[in-house]
């Protein structure tokens, strides 16, 4: 007998808990030996199977008193649940139709609040999130400031020196490469990263480990990665073959670590070392101070302050750099914020940030519809726990004090509240593929069923139970004994309640309604919008290329092809501070383009002359501005001004023409100063090439031209409408999200009138029969019903209508180039809330409208 | 007493004495069929409830995982309630017609 195998712990601990004291030596011995037994008979997995069954049979020893018996408490409640179920059965078409629509409502509630949590989740399970904070910087000039994160290379290497309270720290910064697999070259993304960043975001190694990550030809890389190149048992021999420029330089991989989380900011997939980046950058990014291209955390001392450790930042950096006018305050950003933050930047391998816009919208449909959602319960419920009156006033006489009709009223809706929440899973299932996709994610029903997810459903079938559950039981359990015996009812309260709330459910849907028309216009007008060039037939390959005589080869290639009109290149927007006299300073974009670009764009020169190819003189001393900068500078003439720009090799160039201003970026922000300027050695980013029409065989040839020159750079193409529109994406899905929800609501909202219309049928049926033997017309019976709750309607539309107009204006304002809260949306959102509304009522009236006065009449 | 309780006596009768583990593999080996370690338990509670049987505490053992064994033996009531079971047992047994035309010819 060697060595014996332990039982599962679990087991054994749960037995120690439940077995007696006096048994558990001979129990606790007696399993264990049976355990080892068992093994050499039939295996491990038998034993375990076995011994788990045989330590849950010592369940018997505990000793619970269940409450069952005797307990007038739980017995009440017992009945209570029985009642209710009764109740639920008996009436199974409304109760059936109320619990959907419930269900409904709180379906979208759920999945609100899994898309917030979501959100909020991101970068949480990190152990050190509390502490890793990373640099951000306020730059003040005058009364204008700007906010943002990044940092240099040197405050990474100097602040971890010098200030005190930092215990780690990484730099992590992104970059690009082409991945070599076999023959193949596919553009890839790397990370690079200090040898801190495992210990300090807890990487978990698969095989292998970091090692000390100093040298520079050593990589890591994830398990997705490692499937990719075929690296399945690491030995120590395999690379990672990336080309950088023209050099192509194999990574020794040193480990390969598991996937990083989807809710993640960061997620790389291949990091590098520091160490290499160092040797394919200038000197000059190691030692700028203000050189910020990347992102550096810092692991700062638990319960240390971080507002101090930032002054500590500003104060160095004060003394190591002298800033003129501008004033620089650094900051420190918690990871666990980075996600949520509406203003700072993310970038330099931190992935894309929630949307606060997006969260807000889900958010208040959510809670919109299911407050929808409860008053039509409440609604429902008051009108049909009027017929149990006599079973309350029994109820009362035996003995049953006010305290306990109520809770009896509670514990019903709660049962309803809870077949609901069951029923909305399967609403969830049906609407998950149609809001993931709107909100941009990968939900599955498998995937967001965590304890979140229920902890979630429990908060909402509490929530639900009190707001649909209170009022309905209030009233009913404040009737006294006569009242209810005589079937007296005081209709008074509750009439003005039913109506309270139909005015407050079509109030809340029109908000939604108008909200939808209101984005869905602004959606439209910006991407209907004249951005002042012409996007169409454009052909955008974006792919940095700095070999300026191969680049004009190409486009005289392309130029031969019969379909394609034009070429342009361009790089893509920068900005830099044109520093004026008397220390002033503006903001300017500026763009390197080429000769051919305005033609292709279709812009025209308002003033002054194109760039000219023939002109020598136009390289890298003359520039285009557009009509803001000429505004901001004060020049009513521009041409032949010279102003002090100075960049990307041109210096204090002269001005030769002026364009209209047009929308480089999209309407989101303003058009800033801009100026354009040629150079023929620099970088170029983005290559424009303008076709007759979009077929498949121009893009073929361009591809071919492409690989005859770029290869093995991937030719990656897309069209620059497409491009722009993109821009508007977040629009689109919140227009999409408001649009289910505006739907749902204004669906259970007439499920609400439709209950109330009906109740009030069902109790006029002989008021009416007696009307149509007086030949009262179906016309009018309809107005006799509906001129009411149309004026309900309309209460709840002009509510809604005020909501709607002081919120919807203040979103606007976030847009630069907006529509105005205008009439035509009023009137269509009326247009569709009283036609739905008018369906709806007809729904129930004609019934009575078509009813044979006979069967009504002649019971009595 | 049921016929459980019998079966887990006479094993122990069998073995003078014996403990719970063993006595589930007795009973494995004998009736073909497979029992748990509690159902065990119970039944030798009950046994010694009824003065049927006794116990006491054996050393520690590795194989129990260092807990000590605890042993049980049959007592003289034990040992007659069981013989007297079997008995008449025997008795009714031999009322038993040998050869009829319901069970099939033996």
């Amino acid at each position: 007998m060697g060595s014996y195998k332990t039982p599962p712990s679990w087991a054994l601990r749960l037995l120690q808990r439940i077995c007696p004291s006096d048994l558990i030596e001979e129990v606790e011995g007696d399993l264990y030996e049976a355990f080892q037994w068992r093994i050499e008979k039939k295996g491990i997995t038998y034993a375990r199977r076995h011994y788990i069954i045989e330590v849950l049979r010592n369940l018997r020893y505990l000793k619970v008193k269940l409450p069952f018996t005797q307990n007038t408490g739980f017995m009440l409640l017992k009945n209570y649940f029985k009642t209710g179920f009764r109740f639920l059965w008996k009436t199974k078409g409304y109760s059936s139709i109320n619990i959907l629509g419930l269900a409904l409502g709180i379906a979208i509630c759920w999945l609100s609040y899994v898309f917030v949590t979501d959100e909020y989740s991101y970068d949480r399970f990190y152990e050190n999130a509390d502490q890793i904070y990373r640099i951000t910087a306020d730059i003040k000039m005058g009364d204008h400031t700007d906010a943002f994160a990044g940092s240099s290379y040197i405050m990474g290497e100097e602040f971890t020196k010098s200030v005190p309270g930092i215990n780690r720290s990484s730099r992590f910064k992104s970059g690009y490469a082409l991945l070599n697999i076999g023959q193949e070259t596919f553009g890839q993304s790397t990370r690079y990263a200090d040898p801190a960043f495992f210990d300090m975001f807890s990487v978990s190694f698969i095989q292998g480990g970091h090692g000390d990550f100093n040298s520079p030809n050593v990589t890591v890389i994830d398990e997705s990665t490692a499937l990719r190149l075929g690296i399945t048992t690491l030995d120590g021999s395999q690379t990672v073959d990336l080309t950088f420029g023209d050099e192509t330089i194999g990574f020794k991989v040193l480990g390969i670590f598991k996937d990083f989380p989807i809710n993640s900011s960061l997620r790389p997939k291949i990091i590098l070392p520091f160490a290499f980046w160092k040797t394919i950058v200038p000197e000059s990014k190691l030692t700028g101070w203000f050189d910020i291209n990347m992102n550096t955390f810092f692991q700062i001392e638990k319960n240390a302050p971080p507002e101090i450790i930032a002054a500590g930042m500003t104060k160095f950096l004060g003394a190591a750099e002298d800033f003129g006018e501008m004033e620089v305050a650094l900051g420190l950003q918690n990871l666990k914020d980075i996600h949520t933050d509406k203003v700072l930047n993310t970038g330099n391998g931190i992935g894309g940030r929630a949307d606060k816009k997006l969260m807000d919208t889900v958010t208040i449909i959510g809670i919109l519809c299911l407050i929808i959602a409860s008053l039509n319960y409440s609604n429902f419920a008051i009108s049909n726990y009027l017929t149990r009156l006599k079973e309350v006033a029994v109820r009362k006489v035996f003995g049953a004090e006010k305290k306990y009709v109520f809770q009896q009223f509670v514990s019903e809706t709660f049962i309803s509240v809870f077949i609901a929440l069951i029923c909305s899973l399967g609403f969830m299932a049906l609407l998950m593929p149609m809001f993931s996709q709107y909100a941009n994610k990968n939900y599955e029903m498998a995937t967001i069923f965590n304890l979140q997810f229920l902890q979630g459903g429990l908060g909402l079938l509490i929530i639900v139970t009190m707001l649909a559950g209170c009022y309905p039981a209030f009233i009913i359990s404040r009737y006294t004994i006569l009242a209810s015996l005589s079937n007296r009812q005081s209709k008074g309260s509750r009439g003005i309640f039913s109506k309270g709330l139909i005015v407050v459910q079509f109030a809340m849907t029109v908000f939604l309604i108008t909200g939808l028309l209101t984005i869905d216009k602004q959606l439209n007008f910006m991407i209907d919008f004249d951005p002042g060039f012409n996007d169409e037939n454009i052909v955008l390959l974006e792919y940095p290329l700095d070999e300026i005589t191969e680049v004009n080869k190409f486009k005289n290639d392309l130029k031969s092809f019969p379909n394609v009109q034009a070429a342009s290149f361009s790089s893509s927007y920068n900005g830099t501070g044109l520093a004026l006299e008397e220390n002033k300073s503006v903001d300017v974009r500026h763009a390197r383009v080429d000769v051919d670009f305005l033609s292709l764009m279709g812009i025209k020169v308002v003033a002054g002359r194109d760039f000219d190819e023939s002109v020598i003189s136009d390289f890298t001393r003359t520039i285009i501005i557009n009509q803001a900068l000429a505004d901001k500078l004060d020049m009513e003439n521009p041409i032949g001004e010279r102003i002090p720009f100075d960049y990307g090799g041109v210096k204090d160039p002269i001005i030769i023409g002026v364009v209209p201003n047009y929308n480089y970026e999209s309407l989101h922000s303003e058009i800033d100063p801009m100026l354009m300027y040629l150079h023929n050695e620099y970088e170029m980013q983005r290559h424009y090439i303008k076709i007759t029409n979009y077929s498949p065989e121009v893009i073929d040839q361009i591809e071919v031209a492409w690989n005859k020159h770029f290869a093995p750079n991937p030719f990656e193409f897309s069209m620059f409408e497409d491009v722009n529109d993109a821009q508007y994406e977040l629009e689109g899905s919140i227009r999409d999200m408001a649009q289910s929800g505006a739907i749902i609501a204004i669906m259970l909202s007439c499920l609400g009138l439709m209950g109330v219309v009906g109740m009030q049928v069902r109790r006029r049926l002989k008021e009416v029969s007696v009307r149509k033997v007086v030949s009262a017309a179906p016309k009018q019976i309809f107005t006799l019903f509906s001129m009411k709750f149309i004026g309900l309607v309309a209460l709840g539309f002009i509510i809604g209508l005020v909501l709607t107009f002081s919120f919807v204006n203040s979103w606007l304002d976030e847009y630069t180039t907006r529509i105005e809260f205008s009439w035509d949306i009023g009137v269509l959102a009326m247009l569709i809330t009283f036609s739905v509304a008018a369906i709806t009522i007809f729904t129930q009236l004609y019934r009575v409208i078509h009813l044979n006065p006979v069967t009504y009449l002649k019971e009595e | 007493m049921g016929t459980l309780e019998e079966t887990v006596l006479i094993i122990l009768l069998m073995k003078d004495e014996s403990y719970t583990v063993e006595i589930a593999q007795e009973y494995e080996k004998h009736l073909n069929q497979s029992i748990s370690i509690p159902a065990v338990h119970i039944v030798l509670k009950r046994l010694e409830k009824k003065g049927l049987v006794k116990s006491f505490f054996g050393e520690p053992t590795a194989e129990r995982g260092g807990k000590r064994k605890k042993y049980y033996q049959g007592t003289p009531t034990g040992f007659k309630v069981a013989s007297e079971l079997q008995n008449r047992r025997q008795q009714m047994w031999s009322k038993v017609p040998k050869a009829s035309f319901n069970y099939g010819i033996v």
